[in-house]
């Protein structure tokens, strides 16, 4: 090992203080910085004009490739390991979403464990409305809040509801690839927490299929267990001229798991981005402003018959209990390495 | 940044920790240590240059090192090292360029170059070679 045992000299630091070198003036500026920036303009331009004449991507296959197109843009000029490091980050996150729909797909029938035994489609449909009764005390509250202020116009509040919903297609995507392009380390946090939700949630669909309260209202489907719920959830969206939610939006419905209500990933996505920048927020009442949005989600998912107030509950749980784990698991490492060096030290 | 703040640990320093024999090794340990501590509690993010670190053979250094992670030097990162006012000193160059390209505002030195630039050094009080 070579090491500079040379003879110290003592320097007072306060007198060099006048004359420092800012870093800028000495290294040259990362050329690429400004036309990352300029791409990642351009692109959030474009995704604006998609927006508004196109229709929210909202089906996996656009969002990957609007994700794609976003990282192409945030990670241009970047090293080869950095690029590198990002093709093994898209390919868990490519499994992910794929083991999600796979999940999805498998709780409608029910699901074989290796050839050796089969977890039953066993439907929760009275469960989950009994428990909202009793939260309650007696009332559905879906059917309350439709009957006190569905109306056949579009209100304000339809518009506040619709949009809140629509932002679970947004949302969580926005965040991860804004903390993709802008710290590695921070992306990963998030992505832990988010997939132990997705993970948590998927064996929930498959172990606990729950009849959403659209379905167990509608004429349709043979439970009727409450009054009838009107469902359209993107009336809010169409009032403002977004139409290209509405049908995209089916199309992404076409291929989902009409009972997986529990737990609801709308409450739980709704949560997981404020909580997780929780800690940036200074002001008590930015927090307080922060965590109102996950509450406005669930009331917009009850009073449009999407789901109950347990499934939303559940959700906001396991998001709960994610953050929880990873949190000490986070600590522990730290404390751990901390340990090695102090050892190694003594 | 929405990362907690980094300090640099550079060469000297990581050679003066991991290097009994050195003669600033006490300070360095006592820094170190209390680097570690608040790398602990989650205020700081501890970084060195992967050669730097690289160069320390034949130490356990996933034990001394552990808390630190290493900042990989690409051929971008050369490149501006060679295009720097520094660049004569290719390895000053690189330090300084990691610690631009990473946003590093505090760097772990003994060596007295170091004080030149707009950086906090750290151990404020120790020896320092230069």
């Amino acid at each position: 090992m070579s090491t500079a045992a040379e003879a110290p000299t003592f320097v007072d630091p306060s007198a060099r203080l006048s004359h420092r070198l800012p870093l800028r003036a000495v290294v040259p500026d990362d050329e690429f910085r400004v036309v990352r920036l300029a791409l990642m303009f351009e692109f959030l331009f474009v995704y604006l004009w998609w927006l508004r004449f196109m229709g929210l991507p909202i089906d996996r296959i656009s969002v990957a490739i609007s994700v794609g197109l976003f990282l192409l843009c945030a990670f241009v000029g970047k090293s080869w390991r950095t690029w590198g490091i990002l093709l093994l980050d898209c390919a868990f996150y490519c499994v992910m979403w794929l083991a999600y729909e796979r999940t999805r797909g498998a709780a409608d029938e029910g699901v074989s464990v290796f050839g050796l035994f089969r977890i039953p489609h066993q439907l929760q449909v009275e469960s989950v409305r009994n428990i909202d009764r009793v939260l309650f005390f007696g009332h559905d509250p879906n059917v309350v809040l439709q009957d006190h202020f569905w109306e056949t116009t579009v209100r304000w509040y339809d518009v506040v509801a619709s949009t809140t919903y629509m932002t679970h297609f947004v949302l969580p995507i926005l965040v991860m690839a804004v903390l993709w392009a802008i710290s590695h380390r921070q992306w990963v946090r998030f992505m832990k927490r988010f997939s132990t939700l997705l993970a948590v949630a998927c064996l929930l669909f498959v172990l606990v299929p729950t009849v959403p309260p659209w379905m167990a209202s509608s004429p349709k489907f043979p439970y009727q267990l409450i009054d009838e719920l009107h469902r359209d959830a993107g009336r809010g969206f169409r009032h403002i001229g977004f139409y290209g939610f509405a049908s995209d939006y089916k199309v992404q419905l076409s291929n989902g798991n009409g009972y997986a209500a529990m737990p609801s990933l709308h409450a739980s996505f709704a949560l997981i981005v404020p909580a997780f920048f929780l800690p940036w927020i200074r002001s008590k009442w930015l927090k307080a402003l922060a965590l109102l949005f996950p509450v406005i989600m669930l009331t917009s998912l009850v009073y449009l018959a999407e789901h109950w107030v347990i499934d939303g509950l559940v959700g906001w749980c396991i998001t709960g209990g994610s953050f929880w784990f990873w949190n000490r698991m986070e600590r522990r490492t730290r404390v751990q390495r901390s340990d090695r060096a102090h050892e190694a030290l003594a | 940044m929405i990362d907690p703040p980094k300090v640099l640990l550079e060469r000297s320093f990581l050679q003066a920790v991991a290097d009994h024999e050195n003669p600033n090794h006490d300070a360095a340990a006592t820094e170190y240590l209390d680097l570690v501590r608040r790398y602990a509690a989650a205020e700081i993010l501890l970084v060195a240059v992967h050669t730097h670190l690289g160069e320390l053979v034949g130490l356990d250094r996933r034990h001394v090192f552990a808390p630190v992670d290493r900042l990989w030097v690409g051929f971008q990162h050369r490149r501006a090292a060679a295009r720097s006012r520094v660049a004569d000193d290719p390895d000053l160059a690189i330090t300084l360029v990691m610690a631009q390209r990473h946003r590093v505002r505090t760097i772990a030195t003994f060596d007295a170059r170091f004080h030149d630039f707009d950086l906090t050094v750290v151990p404020v009080t120790a020896a320092t070679t230069g």
